[in-house]
């Protein structure tokens, strides 16, 4: 086994390979505290990916009620259970990842889930953490809570589906870090379902292979946004590059949010794949939760993101979110705008920090027609 | 930082306390035995490990911990008889079979690389094998209380296959580098997409419906082959447009062959001229697998060039158990012998 660095749990862990860093990691950001779960994401990548047969509980994007749902059922708290509790000695981790729970040489620490488990994607949905008694919301703020919780394939700088693939037919691309499933080579054993902490690699049984989430790669190599994101209307994501092979650039949105400001944090670190969809954590529920979610660093993330208007670059970088269906690699606040550049180095988009207002008269005197405020 | 410096003293006691023990442990056994006692540790010498005939190119291969444990005595050799007409493929339960002579060997559980088997579930095969002069014919027999003959998220088939070397020297464990083998790969799944056709979502779950396949053609609930073979539908249906040899929803025989030269290294054989049946009766599995007599077939040079001397290895695999892949019952290369 060779000894690789994982920056999120900061220190080295195990993994079968030893590989070079990619030229530059793909990487994505959501803002929790604006999903609505609409499943446009969803049924955006549905449409254009898994709209087969074979494919019919297939969802490479799925967006579950946190903290009771979960695609396929109990997905992340099986996994805990069998790897038990993260104890991180403040950025550190001390406890185990699915790489070295088993031991050196041995396959990760996974769960194989049954087809039942995919039959019903959003099974606790809206579900809250606790019951509200009736007529509490006149007392003030309630503690019950929920959040949603969007995923898809974290395209991990340590990806726990290749280590298990005994044919090799996982890889992670060199040029972007996108993983992928060789559909040649795979003859559907299964043990990269059972692998994937996040459980974002499908068996189909039409095709008898596995198959995941592609990160949108044609038009990631046209420099254009997944799917998922161009069509989120809540404009919570942001796709783009991680540095890789360089420090973090201050102009990156990507490196900027994630690893400089670090107010989007990554989906369980602890089980030590150094996954690349990053979350900014929902404000309104309980560390406790958010810990065992994110790893380290909520409590900050929480507190940059309530401040957030007197934080004028880190806001401008937010304003990116939705804003372009191209892929942002360099952004700059200038004045009262932020200014966002995409892979080919054109300007892709200008987002002002204040949408300008526009005020009409009751009577348009052009078309002699009175305008009403119906709404 | 109270509680990190007592988590670091129980861990240094744990450590201890364990050291102390095994020390303890070989201490007496050494008393007891009078023997030096040879601690193994797993992976510290794979270039010393006896039992693994060559390096194992596999993307899990790691240091095995355990290797195949070799049976007392000989192993049993398969001598392929010279008979006059070959039973077909097609009924495995020929009463034809039981006037030719069956040999019993050994399964082991795969340990040599991961993904491991972790237990045996079957033990025994029972092997015969007849020739004619067009073919050769092997029939296949263990014991399996239910079929395991569906293909679904955490269901696998069971299975079984034959391994001939193609050069000598081939290790057992799928071959080598530069030293490849050849595989014949009956699997209960595709016997059944065979007899009753293709085990699709209808067949897997006929109550199931779905809304909407797009530019299915025909009725419902749209047969993944017939109605959704147009290159529209074909969109969505990647590993069949890669042609992998798991995607194929018309298949016409339930055998595929391969060649590999190492774990994790098997590749699909286009084209076989190799048939097979496989039966399930009575709580046992009978599968018949043939091989023509073709001239051009490195299978059939190999068999020609020393008749005398062949080798060949099998595998089981017991769907139910959650066999696939290397999680597997195996054999070491057995002695086959073709009766002139």
């Amino acid at each position: 086994m060779a000894k690789r660095f994982n920056w999120q749990i900061d220190r080295e862990q195990a993994y079968p390979y030893e590989a070079p860093n990619p030229q530059r990691q793909v990487a994505y950001i959501f803002d929790t505290n604006k999903c609505i779960e609409c499943q446009t994401c969803t049924v955006a990548c549905k449409t254009c990916w898994t709209s087969g047969k074979g494919q019919e509980t297939i969802f490479w994007n799925n967006v579950e009620t946190k903290p009771y749902g979960g695609y396929p059922h109990e997905w992340d708290s099986r996994l805990m259970k069998l790897n038990g509790p993260a104890r991180w000695r403040e950025k550190k981790l001390d406890s185990l990842t699915v790489f070295e729970k088993n031991g050196e040489d041995k396959p990760p620490l996974g769960h194989l889930p049954s087809e039942r488990d995919y039959a019903s994607p959003n099974l606790g949905e809206d579900d809250l953490s606790e019951m509200i008694d009736q007529g509490s919301h006149f007392d003030g703020t309630h503690h019950g809570w929920m959040f949603y919780l969007a995923r898809i394939c974290n395209h991990c700088d340590h990806p726990a589906c290749l280590a298990a693939c005994p044919r090799k037919a996982i890889y992670k691309r060199p040029e972007d870090g996108i993983v992928l499933v060789d559909q040649e080579r795979c003859r559907g054993y299964q043990h990269c379902l059972e692998a994937c902490p996040y459980k974002k690699v499908f068996f189909n049984i039409i095709n008898r292979a596995s198959e995941k989430c592609i990160g949108c790669f044609p038009r990631v190599e046209q420099g254009n946004a997944a799917l998922c994101v161009e069509s989120c209307i809540g404009k919570i994501r942001l796709h783009g590059f991680l540095s890789t092979n360089a420090e973090p650039r201050e102009d990156n949105p990507l490196d900027y949010i994630v690893k400089i400001r670090k107010l989007a944090l990554p989906c369980y670190p602890q089980f030590g794949t150094a996954p690349n969809v990053y979350y900014i954590p929902p404000v309104h529920v309980p560390d406790p939760f958010l810990d065992q979610l994110f790893g380290p660093g909520v409590e900050e993330a929480k507190e940059m993101y309530r401040n957030l208007k007197n934080d004028r670059r880190l806001l401008g970088a937010l304003m990116l979110f939705g804003a372009s269906p191209r892929m942002i690699t360099r952004f700059e606040v200038q004045g009262d705008e932020a200014v966002g550049w995409d892979v080919d180095g054109e300007e892709a988009v200008r987002v002002p920090f204040t949408e300008p207002t526009y005020f009409r008269k009751h009577f348009d005197s052009t078309h002699g027609a009175y305008r009403h405020n119906t709404a | 930082m109270k509680r990190d410096f007592d988590d670091r003293k129980i861990l240094i006691g744990m450590i201890g306390g364990a050291a102390l023990i095994v020390v303890t442990m070989i201490t007496a056994i050494f008393l007891v035995s009078r023997r030096p006692v040879v601690v193994v540790v797993p992976g510290a010498d794979n270039a010393g490990r006896s039992g693994v005939a060559g390096p194992a190119d596999s993307a899990a291969a790691g240091s095995p911990s355990t290797t195949i444990a070799v049976p007392e005595g000989p192993p049993p050799e398969i001598t392929v008889a010279k008979v006059a007409a070959a039973p077909a493929i097609e009924d495995p339960l020929d009463p034809a079979w039981d006037k030719f002579a069956a040999v019993e060997v050994d399964l082991q559980p795969q340990t040599v690389a991961e993904p491991m088997l972790a237990s045996a579930t079957v033990s025994k095969l029972r092997v015969q094998a007849v020739r004619d002069d067009n073919r050769y014919a092997w029939r296949l027999n263990w014991a399996k209380a239910q079929p395991a003959d569906v293909s679904e998220i955490g269901r696998f088939s069971d299975a079984v296959a034959m391994q001939f070397p193609l050069v000598d020297g081939a290790p057992y464990t799928m071959g080598g580098p530069g030293m490849p083998v050849r595989m014949l790969h009956w699997k209960a799944v595709w016997q059944r997409d065979v007899d009753e056709g293709f085990q699709g979502l209808a067949a897997l779950y006929p109550n199931t419906d779905v809304d909407l396949y797009w530019f299915a053609q025909g009725k419902r609930p749209h047969a993944a082959s017939g109605s959704l073979d147009n290159p529209q539908a074909q969109q969505w249906m990647i590993a069949a447009q890669a042609d992998n040899p798991m995607a194929d929803t018309s298949r016409e025989h339930p055998i595929e062959e391969l060649t590999a030269h190492g774990f994790g290294s098997s590749a699909h054989v286009e084209g076989t001229s190799s048939r097979a049946r496989g039966v399930w009766s009575d709580g046992q599995w009978y599968v018949v697998i043939d091989r023509p007599i073709n001239a051009n077939d490195p299978l059939i040079e190999r068999f020609d060039s020393d008749p005398d001397k062949q080798m060949i290895a099998f595998a089981v695999w017991d769907g139910d158990n959650a066999n696939r892949g290397g999680r597997k019952h195996i054999t070491n290369w057995l002695p086959m012998r073709i009766a002139p």
